[in-house]
């Protein structure tokens, strides 16, 4: 049985350093939340914050009807008293005890008695694929054998929910996708909520439900994975998201020959945009269009909606072709199939499909929707 | 979105506060590390800061002696009557500061001459027999510092000085002068060759970690050996050189030992010296008086030492690890210059050891020869015609006693020093980074400052007289452990720190979250990764303390008699045989001792399962 995860107005200072400010977010029973962004946008702060390893400096957070922290009514419920679980990111196994203790750690501090340890801790390292290690030391493991015994140790805790700080950023790129699979088949098994804190947003992609991209402390989009790559929030969303990067082009909004609004690109090419969109904006409005790589269009017939440019490069990688183009100062990347048969200096034309551009306000950063 | 409703399960029954500072410092005080450094304040100034505040308050202070000299003055009252004596008699006090700072340069320079020669003996070059250099060059730091000066003046001593005829005498019939048998010149030799291990040390790791590279270089550009040793070698090794010279320095200004023994005769007094005589003379505060003095110099020096090194300790270049430093080959005079070394060694190491052993064997001073030997100072009864009376060595029911005290102190000492010092590691380790951390680390590292004799003469001060509920401590072994868990103080706080440090804060917060409590997380996690390290610390202190004299020469008491303490008394009245023989038997307590606690180190680090 899981409930609603509410963080309400949390703010974490360190000194004069406000590492979050104001948070709110609410997090699905039973969902794969993600909290995403770059190095000290807070993420793992908050993560701490709700283990209740850290004391924010003001806010409250709750699980359904139960408080586990308010500032206001001067809650702070000890971690053991939460119902979490934590996985850390360098997995914290205690180097002198054995698989199994380690595991039965917190059992024996439930007292629970030893045969019905004894059981339990062998089917978590079961669940984790990991009973033949039981005596073994944590030295004695290699990474992704430890990362599992981090995660065993907490879900013999049968916690409401389970935190994972970063578990996979210390192995290597091969291993991280095989856990990957590990873990969303756990999710799937468990049904418990999972709070997972990642920078890496191809990660995110992969595993959440929802994710909460953050920075500076400040929630910036809180979406499913699928929204918050097709409709990011803001222009910080729209770059951070995406490999590679998500193409943003400055321009105005000007109105044509038919009275229909345009943006304006490279100060001659007005390019067509959705209408419901633009209707909000006025002339001469300084906007962003954003379009992601895979949606352009790159041809050698000229169109009447594509714009001349010239190839830079063009770079091969199995699959796909990423055309590298130069447009004044301006960088565009657009991915094509692999079999294109596009080379460096042609001259070429550029289409941008009207549903896959998104506009955005220069001055706000924000999204028009 | 919905609002959170009235709060139906608060589980914990804190009762209803607004959010703030007030609050705020109730959560901090239940985190372990805080509530725990707090009390470490109270212990630590109760260890480090009254016993200072208390000897600096009794110079001003007049005691119930002064109150019959000064007509007039109540016992308690404040008074400059002792300030104003010392400034009045000047020579009381420049003349032993003038022999302290004397001996303190000569010690240094004789130190540093010696090691930093056979530190780049051993590390720099192809001499033979590295192993056994580097054993005889570490020895002498081993045995307590005035071990030397009783062979010495078993050497030296003859008749033209008003002493039974020492070694030299006895078979050469030479006398050699008095300037060689008393005084300056053999405390400097005697304190040079107790020093020069730990100059060596200090140069020997320093030239380690030259990268041979930057010589090779400098060759490549065309510079002699010579030159390159002067121009590159020796700037790189300058700071640990210069880093030898001011802490021996320190060190000897404030050692009591072999100045005492070979000083008094000639009437060349030091500072340490003065202060035990005016101790004895019931001057208590003039000798508080000069304590603070040495106190003054060993922070001016060690600030020094600090600002000097501090600046250049970029200078050492710390090659990477495996690269080989280039030895320099001493083409034919190998061999000869190592002979050199051991038979130097040999002089002024091991001999002196023996020397030691055969005199106590010797049934009258005077007479070495095999005809004078027995067994009588190490086992006979008690006989009034020799040695005062006293019973030998082995069969005196004084020196079991007072081995026995050693050793309880020792490890007592050692002990709750080596706990407090795991405390101290814990907190500073966990509040890294706040200026908490670094004033408790600071406040742990003060005794450090304070030369041992003084530091025992602060003791006196504070503990003689009633402490609000404690009675006074003085002549009792409760403050013969305390001034060493004061001392050592700084050397396991050292050790509980980088033993701290290895345990990461994220295994106690998995502990934690698992709903361990923190005495539990302390006996199950802590404890076991730490230790080894409380037992190195519990070691060094066990091993430092059998052999110190300064530390104890002023408290002690024949209830709290120690090993060095009983030996140095027996010197003192030229109980020559019985000294000696007692002396050989400290080293061996002390070579006994150092030998267990490093198999038991062995034994305990090689049964971890890390």
């Amino acid at each position: 049985m899981s409930d609603k995860i509410i963080c309400r107005n949390i703010v974490k200072k360190f000194g004069n350093v406000t590492a979050i400010d104001h948070l709110t977010v609410e997090i699905e029973p039973g969902s794969f939340t993600t909290l995403l962004g770059p190095s000290g946008c807070g993420k793992t702060t908050l993560l701490r914050i709700i283990a209740g390893l850290e004391d924010p400096t003001n806010g409250e957070i709750s699980v359904g009807d139960k408080i586990l922290y308010s500032s206001e009514q001067g809650i702070n419920l000890q971690p053991k008293h939460r119902g979490v679980g934590l996985v850390f990111q360098s997995y914290a196994l205690w180097p002198h005890m054995t698989v199994f203790e380690n595991v039965a750690y917190g059992l024996k501090i439930k007292k629970m008695p030893k045969p019905e340890i004894q059981k339990k801790v062998i089917e978590v390292l079961r669940s984790v694929e990991l009973e033949a290690f039981v005596e073994r030391y944590p030295s004695e493991l290699s990474g992704g054998q430890q990362q599992r015994v981090s995660m065993a140790r907490m879900l013999a805790m049968e916690p409401q929910i389970l935190l994972m700080d970063e578990p996979l950023s210390n192995l290597d790129a091969k291993l991280r996708l095989t856990m990957r699979a590990e873990l969303k088949r756990i999710h799937n098994q468990l049904g418990i909520t999972i709070i997972y804190v990642t920078h890496d947003q191809s990660e995110a992609m992969a595993l959440s439900t929802h994710i909460v991209v953050l920075r500076n402390g400040k929630v910036q989009q809180f979406d499913t994975p699928r929204n918050i790559y097709r409709k990011s929030a803001n222009l910080f969303v729209a770059d951070f998201m995406g490999n590679p990067t998500t193409n943003l082009i400055e321009g105005q909004v000007v109105i044509d020959g038919s009275g229909s609004k345009r943006v304006r690109i490279f100060g001659e090419f007005d390019m067509e945009v959705p209408k419901d969109r633009v209707a909000t904006l006025d002339k001469g409005k300084e906007v962003v269009i954003a379009i992601r790589p895979e949606d352009i269009i790159v041809q050698k017939k000229k169109e009447t909606n594509a714009f001349p440019s010239r190839i830079f490069a063009a770079l091969d990688s199995g699959p796909d072709r990423f055309i590298d183009l130069r447009k004044d100062d301006i960088h565009i990347v657009a991915r094509e199939s692999g079999d294109i048969d596009l080379e460096m200096n042609e001259n070429v034309y550029v289409k941008f499909p009207i549903q896959a551009i998104n506009l955005y306000d220069k001055k706000t950063q924000e999204l028009v929707s | 979105m919905s609002m959170q409703s009235e709060p139906r399960r608060a589980a914990q029954s804190m009762p209803p506060k607004r959010a703030g500072t007030l609050s705020g410092l109730w959560q901090q005080l239940a985190r372990p590390e805080i509530s725990l450094g707090i009390v470490l304040f109270v212990v630590l100034a109760y260890l480090v800061i009254l016993p200072l505040f208390t000897l600096v308050r009794t110079t001003f202070t007049v005691t119930l002696m002064d109150s019959f000299r000064i007509p007039g003055a109540k016992v308690g009252e404040l008074t400059l009557y002792h300030w104003r004596r010392i400034f009045r008699n000047l020579a009381i006090f420049l003349g032993p500061l003038r022999n302290s700072i004397i001996i303190a340069i000569g010690t240094a320079f004789i130190a540093l001459l010696v090691g930093s020669s056979l530190a780049w003996l051993i590390k720099r070059t192809n001499i033979p027999g590295k192993g056994i250099l580097n054993i005889l060059a570490v020895t002498p730091y081993v045995l307590p510092s005035w071990a030397l000066a009783l062979p010495w003046l078993e050497f030296f001593r003859n008749s033209s000085v008003n002493c039974p005829a020492g070694f030299l005498q006895y078979y050469t019939g030479i006398q050699a002068p008095e300037w060689l048998v008393f005084g300056p010149v053999p405390i400097m030799f005697v304190m040079g060759i107790h020093y020069f291990p730990f100059v060596y040390l200090m140069v020997a790791g320093a030239l380690e970690n030259i990268d041979s590279q930057i010589e090779e270089a400098s060759e490549l550009l065309g510079a002699s050996k010579l030159q390159t040793i002067c121009t590159v070698t020796l700037p790189s090794v300058m700071p640990a050189m210069f880093a030898a010279l001011l802490l021996s320095f320190s060190r000897t200004i404030g050692t009591y030992g072999t100045p005492a023994l070979l000083g008094g005769p000639a009437n060349f007094t030091v500072l340490s010296v003065q202060i035990r005589s005016f101790m004895q003379m019931n001057l208590a505060s003039q000798a508080y008086i000069l304590t603070i003095l040495l106190i003054a110099i060993s922070i001016i020096l060690l600030y020094l030492n600090d600002k000097v090194i501090g600046v250049r300790k970029n200078y050492s270049l710390i090659g990477g690890k495996g690269f080989k430093a280039r030895l320099n080959p001493l083409g034919k005079f190998r061999w000869l210059i190592f002979a050199i070394c051991i038979m130097l060694l040999a002089i002024f190491v091991v001999a002196p050891l023996l020397l030691l052993v055969w005199s106590s064997f010797m049934s009258s001073s005077g007479s070495y020869g095999i005809s004078n030997f027995t067994l009588h100072y190490w086992l006979g009864a008690p006989n009034p015609a020799l040695a005062q009376g006293e019973a030998g060595v082995l069969r005196n029911p004084r020196v079991w006693q007072s081995t026995l005290n050693s050793l309880k102190i020792a490890f007592l000492g050692g002990l709750i020093c080596a706990f407090l010092g795991m405390i101290i590691g814990y907190v500073v380790v966990r509040t890294r980074g706040s200026r908490f951390a670094s004033v408790l680390e600071r406040l742990s590292f003060i005794p450090m400052l304070i030369p041992s004799i003084a530091f025992g003469a602060i003791y006196l001060s504070l503990f003689s007289q009633r402490l609000g509920p404690f009675p006074a401590l003085y002549g009792t072994f409760a403050l013969m452990v305390l001034v060493v868990i004061g001392k050592q103080l700084p050397f396991s706080t050292r050790t509980g720190v980088s033993a701290m440090h290895q345990v990461a804060g994220e295994l106690e917060e998995a502990a934690k979250i698992c709903g361990a409590s923190f005495l539990s997380i302390f006996r199950e996690i802590i404890w076991p990764l730490t230790r080894t390290g409380f037992i190195s610390g519990l070691m060094i202190v066990f091993v430092t303390i059998m052999r110190e004299l300064s530390l104890f020469i002023l408290l002690m008491s024949p209830r709290t008699e120690v090993l060095t303490t009983l030996t140095f008394r027996y010197a003192e009245i030229s109980n020559q045989q019985l000294s000696n023989a007692l002396m050989s038997y400290l080293v061996l307590v002390v070579f006994l001792v150092m030998g267990l606690t490093k198999r038991y180190e062995k034994y305990i680090s090689s049964s971890k399962p890390r």
